[in-house]
Formats: structure tokens, C-alpha cells, sequence
């Protein structure tokens, strides 16, 4: 007997369960409802209709509600009720902040002369960061007090009349594409290509310092050394520019597939292999080009260490996506199972 | 708006039911033939609070459950422990004693309005 629409409900409940509990809770829901929907049409000798399914739906109630009892009675500082409404708004605000941001960006771009271009863009990245977490900070606090004094009801209010199980959304499809973070990932990728290739002087570091006139200002330098452009950077580009083709493919078509899946697994092989490269060969960062000798010794004692940090955590961080796209692969492709299953 | 007193014969339904369920469990049960057992008594309790509650129950040491795979679906059917037997042997004493007293006093109640009546 196949019931869609109660795959959907059990999904809907199960989204809103922590992790620990939600695939056992998922099956027992799942048998509870078959029974009740064997329990209807037992005697009619007839197959169950989505009218059926309806009416044992309603009898147990919206998923929201349905979620709420399952749920452990813990105290939250934002609650599970109120959870997808912060997110939604997390993602409104980091969102409207960073294309603000990215019009600042244009217009110092567009504005600045080439010699301040550097330290205009290095005051907009610390005053972005600042605002993202003033921003973040606000929205958490704002939530904790509602979720404190504004009963879990009211935010998913759905009264009984009201609930129609019709209108439950489709369980996600495992391989479906995200075309929103697929969209912003493009832009990103653009936007390194462009800076990295046509604007190089704008990679460098900055921090508030004295350029040797004794007046405290932000500072800001080049230190990609040449064999950046030399050696690495061509590999980079290919690696953005087929990035960037498969995610075009991946927003025509909508779903992933084997071939799809294969070129964002070498993708990332193509990248481990280039971070490891730069780990191991010659020093990325070179601080020749900075002129402050202040500036140079402070950021020699870091900037090199901190370089080689950052491309660790960046090799870990690959191997450990690759590994987990490459167990989802073959669970999905080769057992044929759907991942979150056990 | 609903009636006010919907909302108080659900609140006062809603004091009974670990009562009512545990008093069913001695014996194990799935979560739907529980309901249909209860259902079958008169009690119609709402699945989507009767589920939860199972668990609730179950996460509070006063049932245990397991899976059973032997019927047309996977069920996970429920039975009290002894923790649960003490917990029902307590919440009945308890049961019986307002029963009591509230009898009484309902009574009163009656006597007092025939006398006004």
C-alpha cells in the first residue's frame, strides 16, 4: 500500500525531532498510521484513497503540534517552535548585510585610488565582519526573549480546521540540487576569479599600525609571493572555472547524477592535491613588497604561520567533505540507499 | 470562541490519562491497539497525544518497549516495568482517594441546589 502523503507527514514531524530520536520516532509514526489507515478501509475491500490518508491525518493532528509532544521538554534558548522562523531570519539578515556589502565593495572598487584600494576594502572587511555579528547577535537575543515570554503556539499556530494534509510539502529529494547555495557559490566563484587574476594587489593582509609617520591608521600589503600566480594559480582557475561550469549544469538540470557527483569528487581530489602543494612547495606569502619596516617585522612573525594554518585547516576540511560526499556516493549508487537511512 | 467548558473537560481528561495508560499496559500493547482498546471502553484519546506520551512514559522509566516484526509492519509495542507497576499502584490509591473526596463534595454540591431548587 503506498501513502505519499503520509511519507510527507512523517517527514514533517520527523524534520522537527532532534536527530537522536527522529528515524525511530519516523517508523513508529509510520506503522501507527498504516495501521489506522488499514483500520479505515478494512471491510470496504477497496485500495485506500488520498482521501483516506486525509482523514487519518487530520485525526492526528498538524506535524508542528504533533512534533511539540515528542519533543523533550527542555528549556531552549531558541526553541524548535520558533527555530525555523530564526533561521529565516538569520538568512534575511546575513543575506541583506552581505549585498550591501558587496555594492560597498563596488563603489570603493569603483571610487578608491589604486593605492588605497587596499586599505579601503580591509576597513569595509572588519566593519562587515563587526556588522554580521552585531546583526547575529541581536537577532539571537531578540529571539531568546520571545522564545522566554511568547508561548511555542504561537508561532506554528495551525488550528485543526485550518490544517489541511494536503498541503504538506514533498519529502526532500536526497539528490536534489540546492540552487540557492549553488547560485551564491557561483558569485563567489566569479568573484575570486576576477579579484585573483585581474586585481592580485588586492590580496594582502591589514591591521591598524603606524606606516612610520608616527599616526596610527589601517595598514594593508600585498604578500602573495610570485609563485602564487606561477605555479598555483593556474591550477586554481581551472579548478574554479569547471567548479563553476558544473554548478551551472547542476542549476539547468536540477538534480545530482553519477557524472555530476564525479566531477565534484575530482574536484575536490584536485584540490586536496593543490593544498598539499602549496603546504609542502615553496612559501606562498612573501612580505618583500611591504614598505613599512614596522609592518614588515609584525607580519613576519605571523603571517607565513598563519598561511600555512589556514591551508591545513583547508586540507582537512577537503578530505573530510570528500570522504563524506565519497560514503553518500556509494550508499546512493552502489547499496542504492537513501543517506539519513540506517 | 470555543466553549469554556471544552477547554475544562479536556484539561480535567488530560490529568487522567498517564493514569488511564498505564493501567492498560500490564499487558503489552502497540501504540494503535492501545488506542483502539481504549477507544473500545469509551475513551477516545487523540493518537497524535497518545503516541508522545507512550514515549514520554517509556523516557521516564515507567515502560519498556521493543520492536516486534512478527505482524504485517514493524511494531513497537509497550509494557509497564516495575517502576510503572509502582508508579500505578500509587496514581490509583491517589485516584480512588480524590474520587473520594470529591464525591463528597460533589454531593454537597447537588444537596445544596435541590434545597435551593
Amino acid at each position: 500500500m503506498k501513502a505519499e502523503l503520509f511519507d510527507r507527514y512523517v517527514h514533517e514531524v520527523g524534520r522537527r525531532l532532534p536527530k537522536k530520536q527522529r528515524a525511530d520516532v519516523e517508523a513508529e509514526l509510520r506503522s501507527l498510521l498504516m495501521d489506522a489507515l488499514q483500520d479505515r478501509i478494512d471491510g470496504q475491500g477497496e485500495q485506500a484513497s488520498v482521501e483516506d490518508q486525509v482523514a487519518v491525518l487530520e485525526e492526528f493532528g498538524p506535524p508542528s503540534e504533533v512534533a511539540a509532544r515528542y519533543a523533550p521538554p527542555h528549556r531552549y534558548l531558541i526553541g524548535p517552535g520558533v527555530y525555523n522562523v530564526y533561521l529565516i531570519v538569520v538568512a534575511a539578515v546575513g543575506g541583506a548585510l552581505t549585498i550591501a556589502y558587496i555594492v560597498l565593495l563596488g563603489l570603493t572598487a569603483w571610487s578608491a585610488s589604486a593605492s588605497a584600494i587596499g586599505t579601503a576594502i580591509g576597513e569595509l572587511a572588519s566593519s562587515y565582519i563587526n556588522a554580521l555579528l552585531t546583526a547575529f547577535g541581536s537577532v539571537t537575543l531578540t529571539f531568546a526573549v520571545l522564545e522566554r515570554f511568547v508561548p511555542a503556539s504561537a508561532w506554528e499556530k495551525t488550528s485543526e480546521k485550518e490544517w489541511d494534509p494536503r498541503s504538506l510539502p514533498p519529502v526532500e529529494d536526497p539528490e536534489r540540487v540546492e540552487r540557492g547555495g549553488l547560485i551564491v557559490s557561483s558569485v563567489f566563484l566569479v568573484i575570486a576569479l576576477v579579484i585573483f587574476n585581474l586585481f592580485p594587489q588586492w590580496i594582502g593582509v591589514g591591521f591598524v599600525g603606524s606606516a612610520g609617520d608616527g599616526v596610527r591608521s589601517w595598514q594593508f600589503g600585498p604578500v602573495l609571493a610570485p609563485v602564487f600566480f606561477s605555479a598555483y594559480l593556474p591550477w586554481l582557475d581551472v579548478i574554479w572555472i569547471v567548479q563553476l561550469v558544473l554548478n551551472v549544469v547542476l542549476v539547468r538540470q536540477g538534480r545530482w547524477q553519477l557524472a555530476t557527483r564525479l566531477v565534484d569528487l575530482a574536484l575536490l581530489l584536485g584540490g586536496v592535491v593543490l593544498i598539499g602543494e602549496m603546504l609542502t612547495g615553496p612559501s606562498i606569502v612573501t612580505l618583500d613588497a611591504i614598505q613599512s619596516v614596522e609592518l614588515r617585522d609584525v607580519l613576519t612573525r605571523f603571517v607565513p604561520g598563519m598561511v600555512r594554518f589556514a591551508l591545513l585547516i583547508a586540507l582537512i576540511a577537503t578530505v573530510g567533505e570528500g570522504i563524506a560526499k565519497l560514503v553518500r556516493m556509494i550508499r546512493v549508487y552502489v547499496f542504492r540507499q537513501e543517506p539519513g537511512t540506517a | 470562541m470555543t466553549d469554556p467548558t471544552e477547554n475544562l473537560i479536556s484539561e480535567l481528561r488530560r490529568g487522567t490519562l498517564v493514569l488511564t495508560v498505564l493501567s492498560q499496559l500490564d499487558e503489552e500493547q502497540y501504540g494503535y491497539s492501545l488506542a483502539q482498546r481504549l477507544a473500545d471502553q469509551g475513551l477516545e484519546i487523540d493518537q497524535g497525544t497518545l503516541y508522545p506520551l507512550l514515549r514520554r512514559l517509556e523516557e521516564q522509566g515507567l515502560l519498556d518497549s521493543e520492536w516486534s516484526v512478527e505482524g504485517p509492519r514493524p511494531r513497537r509495542y509497550y509494557r509497564l516495568n516495575d517502576t510503572g507497576r509502582e508508579a500505578l499502584r500509587t496514581l490509583s490509591s491517589e485516584w480512588y482517594g480524590l474520587v473520594a473526596v470529591l464525591e463528597k463534595l460533589l454531593r454537597k454540591e447537588e444537596g445544596d441546589e435541590s434545597r435551593v431548587v
